[in-house]
């Protein structure tokens, strides 16, 4: 061994030495952490241990059961598993839909559709500024086809309701309405503000849906309403207590 | 083989030397700004746990809306501490394992705090709302080729530095640095294309962006990580690495399956059926490979419990293995069929992702990080009780988020799938183990403040000048090195 | 030049290949795109085709059933009388229904 080194140019600190080579020769004796590094080696030979082998084996086999559920390998044709159905909702049944009083449904539903008629008749029914009121028309509560035709075709020319002659004209508000909504908004108007009349059923409203369009589509006037028009829609009359299916608005079946 | 320690040649510490000298700046550099995006990841990582069950917090700073700070965190953990750490650990091993000295610190130096400035502007823009919203790419579309090219000046010269090694045998650790240099490009370059840049089915968009989740940590940081654990394990312990045969096995194992990895979070998607299943089967069989390479690495270090004990870069590294097995298992759970049906829209995922981010590649890193650097500084580290406080609550910290996470998950994903139940009760369910991982995260924090200041100080010179390494056992009054920290007893430790 | 291993020939190829194998990545991507896009292009397009066909079916259906005709008169008969009718105030009716 040459003999050792001072103190200061054993300090781990190269910065601090000027001379490289000095710097590096007292580096080979220094136990700076360069100097304690050992060196590699890789030489392990010990054979791979069969617990291994096994254990691959066990996660292989799980690894091509995840990899079979996937379907066939590489078929891009196939976006959804095989027999993929969607599960039964473990909820119990969906309790079915009330049945309803056949009045408070066409109320309801004549309610939603009056309100394109309220702008002009109010929703109070009592009309007023030029338009004649619905609350206690005799057009409202006489026989449904000359109101069906009404709402369905508008009227033009004088007529008298309540007593009072308006002239104005009506336009075919009720042009797109189905059987269901002219039903439900003739028994509103019928059955609202005082007025006391019979039910309008959907049935009623299919015939007169059919006799609107034999007689084509232009604005109806007090005359012919009262020569053509002057009776009952044809269809069986409907208790207002009879329950109702809210979605068919069929009777329900009563058991006897 | 002998299992002595080998004397070391002369030549050997003064090539050492050179190279460690000629690669400090950047290493050091990488290392510490990595260290502090750790910090700041953190932060944002405990602000992004506690909106998901306390949306209520900060919800004043619309920048830290909780899909920003997700977003935000997920990106400076891994571009911002994960790939600096991994660059500085590839650059330093690659230099040690091919002998040669790095003759471009300056160029990698530059471009490393380009890299900074870009990851920089990346989560600002996140944070301001325009991330592009792919997880694990949320950086605007501009920022990939900037990055892309940062890597590419970066790492060259590690492979140039291969092609010119030393005639010899190829160790280990060089096969998974050469493997993970080059699958990132591979990954990175592919999936910018296909996602961002080229007009097609936006879900095959998603089946690849998942795809360069899932891989980005198989292919780069796992790798980076097995080449510094394999080289840390017979170096510390001066044994040499239990199996050859079994280091190559389980190299080619994870090279195989590695690219397979990441669609199963996509099972039930409209995208080919195929592909998420063969997703969740690769990460069923990467017990394989974790199961060879824990088993290889702990038979090498088994022996010598108590270099495990007091040496601070072998305990970490040795801690990041067993938590590869653990990850290796937790991923073989985790992705039977039955088990993602539980676990696909939950917490699981994150959890399993955090153990592989943290608890394998940081785990190692910081093992990696705690050889190097008194080395590149030539100073020991300054205090034990750092190291020790940084090992043990980094250690219950991710060991809690993993399993809040995976529990939480597996409550989450029953409540889901009771439909008869409410979301809310799923939600609240979640909620008890949302907040044991946000309190995980503080302990995380806590743990990487005392690395970032222990790692500033060192930064600073401001180490301990010793010939005695910082240990974590106690003083050894005994030795013959004299007490710690003694300068002038250099003399007798060259006997 | 120096003929170890090591030399700056070696270096210079060395890092050339580098760039031209990741440079490879992002040509074999170019390459493999055009082959595979005409199908996924011609994919979406159909789907498209078949939503679009389906939409205009129905809207087709749904313009058959509304009757603008008549909608428009009676509209234009309303707005008409609005429009020649004497504003009068509106007396504050006693409750409805």
């Amino acid at each position: 061994m040459a003999t050792s080194p001072s103190n200061r140019d054993l300090q781990p600190d190269l910065g601090e030495t000027i001379n490289v080579s000095e710097a590096h020769a007292a580096m080979k004796d220094a136990p700076t952490a360069v100097g304690r590094e050992k060196s590699l080696r890789e030489n392990g030979m010990e054979a791979v241990s069969l617990w291994l082998i096994l254990v691959s084996a066990v996660v292989v086999l799980v690894a091509g059961s995840v990899m079979g559920q996937g379907g066939s390998f590489f078929g891009y044709g196939e976006l959804v598993k095989d027999d993929y159905m969607r599960g039964k909702s473990p909820v119990k049944e969906e309790v079915p839909l009330q049945p309803i009083p056949a009045l408070t449904l066409l109320q309801k539903e004549g309610q939603k559709q009056y309100a394109a008629c309220a702008s002009c008749h109010q929703t109070s029914g009592a009309g007023g500024g030029g338009f004649p009121p619905l609350a206690g028309s005799e057009w409202v509560t006489g026989n449904t086809e000359q109101l069906a035709m009404i709402i369905h075709n508008g009227v033009g020319g004088p007529i008298e309701v309540a007593g009072n002659s308006y002239s104005g004209n009506m336009g075919a508000i009720g042009a797109n309405f189905g059987p269901k909504e002219l039903a439900a908004v003739m028994t509103f108007i019928r059955t609202s503000w005082g007025n006391n009349a019979s039910l309008v059923t959907p049935q009623m409203a299919e015939e007169a849906l059919k006799i609107s369009k034999a007689r084509g589509g232009s604005p109806t006037t007090a005359e012919e309403l009262k020569k053509n028009h002057d009776k009952m829609l044809p269809g069986d009359t409907l208790d207002p207590d009879t329950l109702l299916d809210p979605e068919t608005w069929e009777p329900i079946p009563v058991a006897e | 083989m002998a299992e002595t320690t080998s004397t070391t040649e002369p030549n050997d510490v003064a090539l050492r030397a050179s190279i460690d000298r000629s690669l400090r700046h950047p290493v050091m550099f990488f290392f510490t700004s990595g260290a502090v995006w750790l910090a700041l990841a953190i932060v944002l990582g405990l602000i992004a746990s506690a909106k998901k069950h306390f949306p209520e917090l900060l919800d004043c700073l619309s920048f830290v809306d909780a899909g920003r700070v997700d977003a935000a965190h997920l990106s400076a953990l891994i571009y911002g501490w994960g790939v600096q750490a991994a660059f500085g650990m590839i650059i330093w091993l690659m230099a040690r394992l091919s002998r040669k000295e790095c003759s471009n610190a300056g160029t990698i130096l530059a471009v490393g705090h380009l890299w900074n400035l870009f990851v920089m502007i990346g989560v600002l823009s996140i944070m301001a709302g325009k991330g592009s919203g792919i997880a694990y790419m949320e950086f605007p579309i501009f920022i990939w080729p900037l990055l892309i090219f940062c890597y590419l000046a970066i790492t060259i010269w590690s492979l140039v530095q291969f092609q010119v090694r030393d005639a010899g045998h190829v160790y280990v650790s060089q096969w998974y640095l050469l493997a993970g240099l080059l699958w990132f490009p591979w990954l990175a370059v592919s999936a910018f294309l296909f996602v961002f840049v080229f007009e097609g089915h936006p879900l095959m968009a998603t089946a690849i962006a998942s795809w360069f989740k899932g891989s980005l940590f198989f292919l780069f940081f796992l790798p980076t990580a097995l080449a510094s654990a394999y080289y840390l394990a017979p170096k510390v312990t001066g044994r040499p690495v239990y199996s050859y045969n079994l280091a190559l096995f389980g190299f080619w194992a994870l090279a195989c399956l590695g690219p397979w990895a990441g669609m199963q979070k996509l099972v039930g998607a409209p995208i080919p059926q195929f592909l998420p299943y063969m997703g969740a089967a690769a990460m069923v069989l990467i017990l394989i490979p974790a199961i060879s390479v824990g088993l290889n690495i702990l038979k090498t270090v088994y022996g010598r419990q108590e270099i495990v004990a007091e040496s601070p870069s072998l305990r970490f590294t040795s801690s990041g293995i067993v938590l590869f097995v653990a990850y290796g298992f937790l991923s073989f759970f985790l992705h039977t069929v039955p088990a993602m049906k539980m676990t696909q829209f939950s917490y699981s995922g994150y959890g399993l992702d955090i153990l592989g981010l943290y608890g394998v590649f940081s785990l190692c890193a910081f093992g990696a990080i705690y050889f190097i650097v008194p080395r590149i500084t030539g100073r020991e580290w300054l205090s034990r009780r750092f190291i020790s406080w940084h090992f043990f609550f980094s250690l219950y910290g991710v060991a809690s988020i993993v399993i809040c996470a995976v529990v939480g998950g597996i409550t989450q994903g029953q409540g889901i799938e009771d439909v008869s139940q409410p979301f809310a009760t799923m939600a609240s369910r979640a909620s008890q183990y949302g907040w044991g991982v946000t309190i995980a995260w503080a302990f995380l924090l806590f743990a990487n403040l005392f690395f970032c200041l222990h790692l500033l100080l060192m930064w600073a010179r401001l180490g301990r000048r010793s010939s005695h390494p910082t240990l974590l056992k106690g003083h050894h009054a005994e030795s013959p090195h004299g007490p710690e920290g003694e300068i002038d007893n250099i003399g007798s430790a060259s006997a | 030049m120096d003929h170890t291993r090591d030399n700056p020939l070696k270096r210079f190829t060395a890092f050339w290949i580098a760039i031209l194998l990741v440079a490879s990545f992002g040509i074999a991507c170019l390459i493999v795109r055009p082959i595979t896009h005409a199908r996924v292009d011609s994919a979406v397009k159909a789907a498209a085709d078949d939503r679009r066909a389906i939409r205009a079916q129905i809207d087709s259906a749904q313009e058959q059933k509304i009757n603008r005709t008549s909608l428009d008169k009676a509209l234009q008969s309303q707005a008409q009388s609005l429009l020649t009718s004497k504003p009068t105030p509106v007396k504050p009716q006693a409750a409805s229904q």
